[in-house]
């Protein structure tokens, strides 16, 4: 088969052929699969329709798609470049993944996650603001360069301190990872989404902000309504009560810390 | 993981990205310089009034044409085609020299040389038995 495709000159231009395919399908695959569909189908029908317009003669529709063609790459930056931000984050997922300490047992990544919990609703009581970021599998080293070192054990007592209007470090937000308050005063990037309800403030939004780049989790509690949500994958999920919040958090943590 | 079960993890993915390297591919080769070779008809323009141009003296002609392949293709559909201009050419052996001066191509394509290169036409004059 080999021999009849290398005798017909086609072996060549099929090795090509699977070749593009698979740098674009891995490429790709770094984006959400329904906007790398979307690239996929037009991409072609640009291609088609540039050789069809040169093809029939329409020169200056030939000309405006292969202008088009030459500047695409630089378009397609433009327009997802969300999904690519998120991609190239992803890309360190494997790093964290393979250091996360594994020496936390079921029952102290509960005791954390209790300390959490009780942090948020004991600032939700007193009507503090707080934004509380867990790590998962992707790393968050870039979103604490501008934080304060703690490296310290998660308690509800020093995240409230943290929080509390007076320290020098309650703007911002602290960040957990591999069960360890390791900084705070961390600024997330807010989001761009104009469908963001126009009643949520900056914390809200920094949280979904973030979690639109990186699969980590936030707990948030608002000043104002010292309401307590939980935000993923820059959805939110509000008004929590302290059971709900403690199912979630053993949900959306517990397995990523004991993986 | 077994071969199909791989190949149906996000089919869609692998489809439409086998069938846009093949779009690709296709729109690279035909962006792509090429040469093809095209028989050449011939057209008289101008003519002399009385004259005609003897139907067995015109020789096989062809042109090699180099371009994108993409318009090569086109002018294949189209076929290539010289005018020779007969203004002023008293009856008799009429010359031309350099025939890819004559011949006309799409826009972005080039002659690039006509066999033969040379090609001399007798021009008759027409009978006068149907003139008054």
């Amino acid at each position: 088969m080999v021999d009849e495709l290398l005798q017909s000159g086609w072996l060549f231009p099929l090795i090509d052929i699977l070749l593009v395919a698979a740098i674009v399908y891995r490429v790709l695959s770094l984006v959400h699969e329904s906007t790398a569909i979307r690239i996929l189908v037009y991409l072609p029908m640009l291609l088609a329709a540039s050789l069809l317009a040169q093809l029939s003669g329409l020169i200056s529709t030939a000309w405006l798609l292969d202008r088009f063609l030459a500047i695409l790459l630089l378009v397609l930056v433009i327009l997802f470049q969300y999904d690519i931000r998120r991609a190239l984050l992803s890309l360190s997922r494997s790093r964290v993944a393979g250091s996360v300490e594994t020496d936390h047992g079921e029952s102290e990544t509960g005791a954390i996650l209790e300390q959490l919990a009780a942090a948020a609703f004991s600032l939700s009581d007193r009507r503090i603001g707080a934004l509380i970021v867990i790590e998962r599998e992707m790393s968050l080293d870039q979103f604490m360069e501008v934080g304060t070192d703690v490296d310290a054990k998660v308690t509800s007592e020093i995240i409230s301190s943290i929080f509390l209007p007076y320290s020098p470090i309650h703007d911002g937000a602290v960040i957990i990872q591999r069960g360890k308050l390791t900084k705070a005063g961390c600024f997330l990037p807010l989001t761009q989404n104009l469908d963001v309800a126009k009643e949520l403030g900056t914390r809200h939004r920094a949280a979904i902000g973030l979690t639109e780049l990186a699969d980590a989790l936030v707990v948030v509690v608002s000043e104002e309504t010292g309401s307590v949500s939980v935000v993923s994958g820059g959805k939110i999920t509000s008004n929590l009560d302290p059971v709900h919040l403690r199912k979630l958090l053993r949900r959306m943590v517990e397995p990523r810390w004991l993986s | 993981m077994n071969l199909s079960a791989l190949l149906c993890e996000k089919f869609k993915l692998k489809a439409l990205s086998l069938l846009c390297a093949a779009f690709l591919w296709l729109f690279v080769t035909m962006e792509g310089t090429d040469e093809l070779e095209l028989p050449l008809a011939v057209g008289f323009v101008n003519a002399p009034e009385g004259t005609v141009v003897r139907a067995d003296s015109l020789p096989k002609l062809s042109v090699t044409v180099s371009g994108t392949r993409i318009l090569l293709l086109r002018q294949k559909f189209r076929g290539a085609v010289a005018r020779l201009d007969l203004a002023g050419a008293l009856p008799g052996t009429v010359e031309f020299v350099a025939l890819e001066r004559y011949v006309r191509l799409e826009s972005g394509l080039r002659p690039l040389r006509v066999s033969p290169r040379n090609v001399s036409i007798i021009l008759e004059k027409t009978s006068p038995a149907g003139t008054r």
